[in-house]
Order: C-alpha cells, then structure tokens, then sequence
C-alpha cells in the first residue's frame, strides 16, 4: 500500500487498463452491429498505438526514472566490457587527468583548512583580531590578564612573531643570523603534536624567573650541531648572551611565519634586548604594543563560541576565534593559492577531456546505425542521450575512484619534490572538500567527454544509416566538432609547453632582483674588530685588478634583512624592511638613485635625526602626491625621527613569502661603521679570478677562511625552487602534448579508414599517391593553426596574470618570444608526424584490394 | 467523416477530461466517449493520448482514481476530480471563454470588402 503511494501505480495496472478500454470499445461496437473482427479492428484504431502509450505510461510512472537509470547502466556496464580495451584506455586517460588535480586539489586543501595541531584539533582556537593586523593581538599585560581571566580556555599560550635576530648561534661563524620565537611557557602544551627530541619543553618556572633558556629547533639541530646527542646542559652563544639549551623539538606548523632556529621564554625579551633591531625596547611593560600572538586549548565543556564571547567580555570586541587553519586567518590569499595551482592542473583535464572525446566520438559515429534503429523504433534523443552519457558517467566514476589513490599517495611526494625550504610535513586527509571535488571534477569530465560522442552518434540520417549505407563523408559536423576537440587539446598543450619555456628562460631573470647580482661578490665576514676599519678595507680591495667599487652592508641582501617601525602619515607603526649600508652599496649593485642623494661619509655622525633614503614604493606610499626628499617620518620605537635624504628605484624586499607578503617599500640606513658584516664587490670580467684574489686578500687581512661567492649564488636556493615547479610543468606539458598526439592520430587514422572507398575510388580515377596523402594531411591539419594562434593568445594571458600576482620571482616573462615560437614548433611537428602515419598507410593501400572489401 | 474533425490545441485535452468528470466519476473508455458526444464527434481524440493526460492530472493530484465495476460488470479504473482539480476546472474554464470570446471578436470584426 505504501509502495503504491510513494511509487504510484505500476505498468501491469495500466496495461489491465488500457486492455479493458480496448474490451469496452469492441463490445461497444459490437453492439452497433460490426462483426466481431471488425469491433476488435476499429477499436485498435481509434485508440491509436497501444505500444506507444504503453511506453508514454511507463516513462510518466514514478518509478521511470530509478528503473531506466539502473537499465542505462546496465546497458553501459555491457557495452565497456564489450569493448573493454577502448574503455580501459579511456579510462586511464580520464584517471590521470583528474588524478592530477585531485592531488594538487588535496595538497592545497590539506594546507589550507586543517588546524595547525593534529592532537585533538577540535579544542585548538587561534584568537585574531578583526582589524587590518590580525595575528598580533596582544601586549604582555594584556596576555597575562586573558590568561588568568578567561574561564573557557584552558590553556592559553602566547609567541612573538618570527623574528629575524642577528645573533650568532653557537660557535657557527658562518651563519651570522638566526631567528627565534619568544613565546610563552604553556607554548608546547598547545602545539603538542610531538614529544620533545631530546630534552625537555619549558616549565612554568622558566618563564617566572625568566632563566637564560633555549629550546632548538631539531632542523637546526641537525644542520648546525650535527646532531649532537650531548647538547642538552650546554650553553651556547645568541648574540653574545649565552643560552642553556634545555631540548630539541619539531616546529609546530605554524604555516605563516619561516621556521625559527629555536624558542625561548618571552620573558627573556629585555634580556636578549640588543641582539636585533626589533628588540631594541622593553616591551614587557608596554600595554600599548601588541605583538603577541595568542592560540590556545578550549577547556572541555565549552565551544569555539563560548570562548569568544568570555574573550569579547574580558577584553576586546575586536577578538575573533578561529580553527587556526590557513584558511581562517588569510581567506583571499588561500582562495588566490587554489585558483593558481589548480590552473595547470585544470588544463590538463580538459585536454584529458578532449582526448576522450574523440577516443569515444570514433565509436559513436560506428554506432550510428544502433542508434538510428532505436530512434526508428520510438525512443526519444533525450532518453538516448542520458543512455549514451550512462556509459561516461560508469568510466569517469571508475577514473574518479582510482584519482582518490592519486589524491591519497601524491601529495607527500609532490610537497616533499616542490618543497626547498623547510615545510611542515603535511598528513594528506582525504576529507569531504576532496571527495566533494573529485566527484565535481568527474561529473565534469564524464559530461565533457561524453556529450558531444553521444550527440554525434544521434546525428544520423535515418534512412542512409538504416540502410547501412553512410555517406562516404559523413555529414559534415562531425567532423567539424572533431576538428574543434583537436584544436582544443592542441591550444591547451601549448599553454603549458609555453610555460614550460617561460619558466625555463625566467630562470636566468629570476636573478635579476632589481639590482646586478652575477657581477657582485660577496663575503660575510662576521663581527669585525676595531682594526679592521671600512675605510682600509675598501682601499685594499680597490687595489685589486678588475674591482669596480667596494660596499658594506650589515645583512646580505634579499636574506634576513632588517626592519623598523615608522609612523607614515595615516597610518602609525608601520613595519617597514630595511638594511643597513655604505654609500657605494647603490652603485655596487647597480640601484639607479632617483631623486635626492645617498648617504656620504657625514652622514654616520649624525645624531638626532637618522639620515635614511627610501624605495620609490615607499616614496608612493608615504607622500603620494610631494617629494619626499627632505620630510621627516617618526621612528615610534626610539622615538627619533628619520630624515629622508634620497629616493632609490624599487628592488625586491625578500624571496618567496617574504616578497610576496611586501609591497616594496624599503628603508636603507647607513650602516655603523663598526658594525658591517657583509662586504660586496663589483667586478668586471669573469668571477673565478676574482674570487680566488679576495678570497686570499681577506685571509690576509682578517686571519680567518672567508667565503666568497656571487650574489647569484646566493639566490639559487629560488631557482631550484622554480627549476622544480618548471619539472613539474614541462611533466604536465609533456602529458598533454602526448595525450593531445594521441588524439591526433585516432582521429586521423579513424578518418583515413571511413574514407578507404573514397581515397580507392580517386586512385581507381587516376589521382596519384601524392594528392591522397596530401588530401588526408591537409584535412588533420586544417584546425592547427587556429589552435596554435589561440594557445599563443591564452598562454600571453596566463603568464601576464602569474606575473601579476608576484609569486613567481620573476617578471616581463610574456614578452620573450622564444617560448611560444618553440612550443609552437614543437607542436607542429609533432602533429605532422602524427598524421604522417595514417597518410602514408592510406596512400599505400590497394585501392582494388579496398574497393572489393565493401 | 474524420477528415473534418479537428485536432485538439496542445493542453486542451487535460481541461475535457477534467469537465468530463464533474457530475460524476468515469472510466477512461467512459471519458473518450464523452468528450467524442459532447463535441459532436467534431474532436479527433485517439483513446490512446487519454491515458498519458489521465497520468499526469493524477500526478498533480487533480483526480484520483480506483478500481471499480462498470455497468456491464467489467472492471474499471474509475477517475474522480478532487478539490484541487475543480478548482483548476474553473480558473480553465474562464481562461478558455476569455480567450474564445476575445479570439471571436477579433475574428468576427467587419471586413473591408472582400468577397466571402
């Protein structure tokens, strides 16, 4: 009974039906006087076809569309093992396609929405602020007080910003910088996803008494004290102030700042004062200065929710709770992050996609003559179209569930291979985001794949194809769709080969940060002493052939440089990058001086005000619409002021996140003249002379073995990064242009075959073999150079937008030519060697031989 | 005597049988010979594209229907309107004479001189 209710009545109770209507009508007519016979016919007429409402019925029922659904995929299920080693190709095909984007998909995902915890993710809250800083929301007082007053939260830690310290570390000389988290005692607690390495985490008494401690990190471990197991107990060197190490512990992945060298107490801040620039001022006092970032463990019991408002009670309005996900804290940056990677990966499919296509479309056109039958017989195109689609939603289920491996086993490796700096190891999860994407994509794809086949194989002239009898060429928008699936897969396959290339040729401008960097040595010579005077330097190394000019500078340029706090004009306590250096360091690095002047030997004994030049950005930002050459900004930390005395053009402020995280405004000082570290030399002429000289020049002067090296040098660290991700390009190119050649030759062989009679007729009239196989290369090459006019257009596209986003440390790479003209020829000869094959195959068949097989 | 009936304006059919069952419950064959007396035999319906108007009226609740006996003791589905479908029956109707009289006094309209 409630069967009948949900489903309605079925087939059988029609058909009884439909029969006694027909019972009804006969004895009707019997009773006007017909014979019986005539009663059955006429009754038979004037109800019209009995099959035909029997099948309308049926397709109105409630039950039609589960009921035809499973028959289509039976249906499907038949034809893939019918032709299983077409169907096992497709999908191969469609499982790298979307496997590749699955994977990407997942890595992004992974990064992005987990908590940065993996022990009880669900207590963990990450407190931000509503304003334009998000992460710093606290000074110590007001931690102190949150942390005593707040109920719902058990354990509430607090960590400084990664801070660039120029401090020593340990006895290592050669790395004259190190950066550290203060953070507070119950830090641990919070990130607890792994037990100390050695040693121990810090105890509540560590940050009361404020004890000299310090907690490595275990890369730095591992690279710097070559994994000494006797560390703990030893007291090593920061800055000058000596640090017992109290353990070793894996960096919490705390995915927005670079993986400091080690942790100590916050409380150590006015002790470790002088070692940066950043820790010039007490700040435990201060309850104006926020710089604390607090994340914490709910109490159990209580919600994200709950916390917030007893946060919003106790302090501030401005307070938000997060999960601490990526996600959470920079929303655009990681929605700007998924469209860019999933770009490639996204080009790749709809190749996949049209290769599919024409795999399938080669079959549909054979099963013309099937189909023309079924619609002769009364089956509606839309019924057959969602039977022809069935099959193609079975294939790119079966590819979807084989990419969920790919989304599972991929993304460790491929973070591991893009990897260069350190990144927290990821826990790939395949969680409802991905699932939910795979099976979008699938959907997409099978659609994609499929609809145009389907529609193609319906397009049939009924009485030609139910007399087995096609038109030799076929209506002529098969082919057509055939030639705008080729050029699709031609035009994406060059996107990608030309970004291959772009990346390729970028890798040498990659190093052209905005100053010379092949013609520049350098050497980090550590603290000098007193003896050691700029001035005495300079002049020695002058005196070496080849030398152009001498600088000094505190930091290596683009690594670990300094900042300062400045109020710009609306905006207080900006942080602004900045480097301290000699007068020559502009002309040493070739950074074009714009308006005003640079530093001069008076400048280091200024005193009140600090002379500074500026970037241009800086310049733009600050005073928009005057000079800014003789303006005065306040320094709010030191409470002086600086005087800006020149204008510089802008350079790169970083690599990677550091760069894209600045807009390029830049302070440079002039370095104290005792406290250089980084001596850099422009040169003419070849580098290996030169090094060698300043090298031995330097033994001389300092004692010491001090390396020396091109600045080029010290950027490849980017290149390797971008010499990885362009790999990984030319692999996806590689892929495509395969798949794309795949097409290519199914669907130009497929041709020559369908027109076996015709080519056999034109030889049986005398054409010659020239003009056949001409014939057949002229037809496969007619929608190439539409496609590789539009690659070309859509690559300029693509590479102007990933410039414009600045991750890429590169820029101007749509103007080289030499990619598109390579990753055009490339194509164009691969394709022609494509269709050679079923050209030369048609042209040397017997045209008797193929005559007499019709 | 068919080459003068008239084929029926799509959705029309639904609004005859609903008609055809206000004073009382039918059969399908019961509706078809309805609709041919009422029209006079004028109205080219096939028995057949009965049934599939009945199913969809059924799907959107304007009649239900049960099996029952018909009067020579055959069974029978009979059809019956409910609520939903008299009130649709009447909103049709006053659609349909609204347009009939407009379609009619456009038609009728006098003509300038042309012979009949």
């Amino acid at each position: 009974m409630s069967f009948k209710r949900w489903f309605g009545r079925g087939d059988a109770d029609y058909q009884e039906e439909i029969r006694e209507h027909l019972a009804m009508e006969t004895q009707a007519n019997i009773d006007r006087g017909m014979s019986p016979e005539d009663a059955a016919r006429a009754a038979r007429l004037s109800f019209g076809s009995v099959e035909g409402t029997r099948q309308q019925l049926h397709e109105g029922g409630r039950t039609f569309l589960m009921n035809s659904l499973a028959e289509d995929f039976r249906y499907a299920f038949r034809t893939i093992r019918r032709n299983w080693l077409l169907s096992c190709a497709v999908v191969a095909t469609l499982s790298v396609g979307i496997g590749v984007t699955a994977a990407v998909f997942s890595v992004v995902n992974g990064l992005a929405f987990n908590p940065p915890v993996n022990v009880q993710p669900d207590s963990f809250v990450r407190i931000l602020n509503t304003t334009r800083t998000p992460r710093r929301v606290a000074s110590v007082p007001k931690y102190e007080r949150l942390r005593t007053r707040v109920r719902s939260i058990r354990e509430l830690a607090a960590w400084s910003g990664f801070l660039p310290l120029e401090a020593a570390l340990g006895s290592d000389e050669s790395v004259a910088s190190a950066g550290g988290l203060m953070v507070s005692c119950n830090f641990f607690s919070v990130f607890n996803d792994d037990p100390p390495r050695l040693g121990r985490f810090f105890l509540e008494e560590d940050c009361a008494k404020a004890t000299p401690v310090i907690i490595l990190n275990q890369q730095t471990w591992r690279n710097r004290f070559d994994s000494d197991p006797d560390i703990i107990g030893r007291s090593i060197a920061f800055g000058g102030h000596p640090l017992t190490v109290i353990g070793v512990a894996v960096s919490p992945k705390l995915f927005d700042d670079a993986a400091p060298d080690g942790w100590f107490p916050y409380t150590l801040q006015p002790y470790l004062k002088d070692t940066g620039t950043f820790l010039k001022v007490d700040w435990m006092n201060d309850e104006k200065f926020e710089w604390l970032q607090m994340a914490g463990r709910l109490q159990p019991g209580y919600s994200r929710e709950a916390a917030l408002a007893e946060l919003r009670v106790v302090d501030s309005p401005d307070l938000r709770i997060t999960d601490g996900s990526v996600w959470s804290i920079y929303p655009t940056q990681v929605m700007l992050v998924f469209a860019l990677t999933l770009v490639f990966p996204t080009v790749v499919m709809l190749i996949v996609c049209a290769t599919v296509a024409t795999l399938l479309l080669s079959r549909a056109i054979g099963r013309r003559h099937e189909m023309a039958i079924r619609l002769s017989l009364g089956g509606s195109r839309r019924r057959l179209v969602q039977t022809l689609l069935a099959e193609n939603f079975l294939l790119a289920g079966t590819a979807g569930a084989i990419s969920l491996l790919f989304a599972y086993l991929v993304p460790p490796f491929l973070l591991e291979f893009v990897s260069v700096r350190n990144v927290p190891p990821l826990v790939a999860s395949l969680d409802w985001r991905v699932f939910t994407y795979i099976g979008f994509i699938s959907v997409i794809a099978a659609v994609f794949s499929g609809l145009s086949p389907a529609l193609e194989s319906l397009n049939t002239h009924l009485g030609e194809s139910l007399k087995g009898r096609e038109l030799i060429s076929g209506p002529r928008s098969g082919s057509r769709v055939r030639s705008i699936l080729i050029g699709v897969q031609i035009a994406f396959s060059m996107v990608l080969l030309v970004m291959a290339g772009a990346l390729l040729r970028g890798e040498r401008r990659l190093t052209d940060p905005g100053f010379e960097t092949r013609q520049v040595l350098f050497a980090m010579l550590g603290r000098v002493d007193g003896s050691t005077t700029e001035t005495a330097l300079a002049q020695g190394i002058r005196s070496i052939p080849g030398v152009r000019s001498v600088a000094f500078s505190k930091s290596l340029p683009l690594v670990r440089e300094n900042g300062i706090y400045l109020d710009l004009p609306g905006s207080p306590a900006q942080g602004i990058l900045s480097a301290d250096v000699s007068e020559e360091y502009f002309s040493t690095l070739g950074i074009p001086v714009l308006s005003g002047r640079v530093f001069s030997r008076a400048d280091t004994d200024a005193t009140s005000d600090e002379p500074v030049v500026i970037s241009q950005q800086l310049a733009r930002r600050a005073f928009p619409q005057e000079n800014p050459v003789g303006k005065f900004l306040q320094m709010p930390m030191e409470k002086r002021r600086v005087h800006i005395i020149g204008v510089v053009k802008d350079r790169d402020t970083g690599t990677g996140p550091i760069k894209a995280s600045n807009d390029g405004s830049f302070v440079y000082k002039r370095v104290k003249p005792s406290e250089f570290e980084c001596v850099l030399v422009r040169f003419d002429g070849d580098a290996r002379p030169l090094t060698r000289a300043l090298q031995s020049f330097l033994k001389l002067r300092t004692g010491a073995f001090v390396p020396v090296a091109t600045l080029q040098s010290s950027l490849e660290m980017d290149a390797a990064l971008l010499r990885r991700i362009q790999i990984l390009l030319t692999l996806l190119g590689g892929i495509g242009l395969s798949l794309a050649l795949i097409g290519v030759f199914g669907v130009v062989s497929f041709t020559a075959t369908r027109r076996k009679r015709d080519f056999a007729i034109r030889a049986a009239l005398g054409a010659s073999r020239g003009s056949i196989f001409g014939a057949i290369m002229k037809a496969g090459m007619r929608p190439v150079p539409v496609a590789l006019f539009a690659g070309a257009v859509l690559s300029f596209a693509a590479l102007q937008f990933i410039a414009a986003q600045r991750i890429l440390p590169m820029s101007q790479m749509w103007r080289d030519p030499i990619p598109y003209l390579a990753a055009g020829g490339i194509l164009l000869v691969a394709v022609l060697t494509a269709l050679a094959f079923p050209a030369f195959r048609a042209m040397s068949s017997d045209p008797v031989h193929a005559l007499r097989e019709e | 005597m068919s080459e003068h009936r008239i084929r029926l304006f799509p959705g029309t059919l639904e609004m005859l049988v609903l008609q055809t069952l206000v004073l009382a419950p039918r059969h399908g064959h019961g509706i078809a010979v309805a609709i041919q007396h009422g029209s006079h035999d004028h109205l080219l319906v096939d028995h057949g594209s009965l049934y599939p108007a009945l199913q969809r009226l059924e799907h959107s609740k304007l009649i239900s229907s049960e099996w029952g006996t018909s009067d020579n003791n055959r069974r029978a589905r009979y059809y019956k309107l409910t609520k939903a479908g008299r009130k649709k029956l009447a909103a049709e109707t006053g659609k349909w004479t609204k347009m009939v009289r407009a379609v009619t006094g456009v038609l009728g309209m006098p003509q300038p001189e042309e012979d009949s």
